[in-house]
């Protein structure tokens, strides 16, 4: 029972930095520090939009899209920024972000060349704890060496 | 008695589970290297990791927070600032990648619109989490190099001596006098 209301309380609190994150992204602030991106592409939470809304044709507002909110308006800015966005409407393929080409696809492994980025992130982790471990250690023998000396 | 021998020590479930979530991290930070199929199921069961350690952690929690402001020594401050800064990126790490999710999300039937934003959040907070993580194991360092000494170093040497008899028998000390 302990276990559960714990787990419970945990979950809690990380419901209350996702939904302030959630909150962030819809915020005027998060607009204002990306004025250009679409609303759903920022994070955004998609909105019902009726036709009628739209395109003025369906004035019975019997059909409705599920459409995000900004994108008609900005996707024109965002042109260039994608690499398949001029293809994909012609060809039906969807669209991949740029940089992606080289990922390995499907949830493939990358091989012997995505050891680097581990080691990498393992050589940073045993340098900061080199500096900050060893370096403690280290004051710690400095402060005795001085206490001997004034005992002394 | 058989009962309480067997029964696992806190302090070597802690290494146990602490050892784990530093291996999966340390992969969960490399995509290319799993592959993204295995680096988002990781990151999902990294989450459930922080839970186990927060739950193994609790009474510290506790006990820090009731006097993080009264008597709490400074290291112990550090320690408390230092971990709800990793609470907090974890969080948004776990969330973001779930929220740019590729292959795990839509296998279980939930298929999200990426966004720019969660991909920039994710990366930000992968690479802020190695930083803060690498300060996490350095305040704890102490702590690893005991208790990986009591039990894996210490262990694994008696091991080797009994697998060379004829070396510990032609010293005059026994083998646990060491």
């Amino acid at each position: 029972m302990k276990v559960i209301v714990r787990t419970l309380i945990i979950l809690a609190a990380a419901l209350i930095v996702v939904a302030a994150a959630v909150g962030f992204a819809q915020s005027s602030f998060a607009v204002a520090l990306a004025p250009n991106l679409p609303a759903e592409e920022r994070g955004e939470a998609p909105v019902f939009v009726t036709d009628a809304e739209t395109a003025g044709a369906d004035a019975t507002g019997s059909s409705v899209t599920f459409s995000a909110a900004g994108t008609t308006a900005s996707d024109a800015t965002q042109a260039g920024t994608t690499t398949a966005d001029t293809g994909a409407a012609d060809t039906g393929e969807a669209p991949v972000l740029a940089g992606e080409g080289s990922r390995p696809g499907h949830g493939e492994a990358g091989g012997i060349q995505g050891v680097l980025p581990l080691a990498k992130n393992f050589a940073i982790m045993a340098l900061i704890v080199g500096v900050v471990a060893l370096g403690s250690q280290g004051l710690a023998r400095l402060r005795q060496g001085r206490m001997r000396l004034q005992a002394r | 008695m058989q009962a309480k021998r067997n029964r696992l020590s806190p302090t070597k479930a802690n290494l146990i589970v602490d050892g784990t979530i530093f291996a999966a991290f340390l992969v969960a930070t490399a995509p290319h290297f799993s592959g993204l199929l295995i680096h988002e199921w990781l990151g999902i069961a990294f989450g459930a990791a922080i839970i186990t350690h927060l739950l193994l952690h609790w009474p510290w929690l506790v006990a820090t927070t009731r006097r993080i402001l009264t008597t709490a020594p400074r290291q112990a401050r550090i320690n408390y600032v230092l971990n709800t800064l990793l609470f907090l990126d974890i969080t948004l790490l776990v969330f973001t990648g779930l929220m740019i999710s590729k292959f795990a999300l839509p296998q279980l039937g939930v298929t999200l619109s990426p966004g720019i934003l969660w991909r920039s959040v994710h990366t930000l907070t992968a690479d802020a989490a190695v930083f803060i993580v690498g300060l996490h194991v350095a305040l704890h360092w102490g702590w690893i190099t005991k208790t990986v000494g009591r039990y894996v170093v210490t262990p694994v040497a008696d091991a080797l001596r009994q697998l060379a008899p004829s070396r510990s028998t032609q010293t005059t000390a026994t083998p646990k006098e060491f």
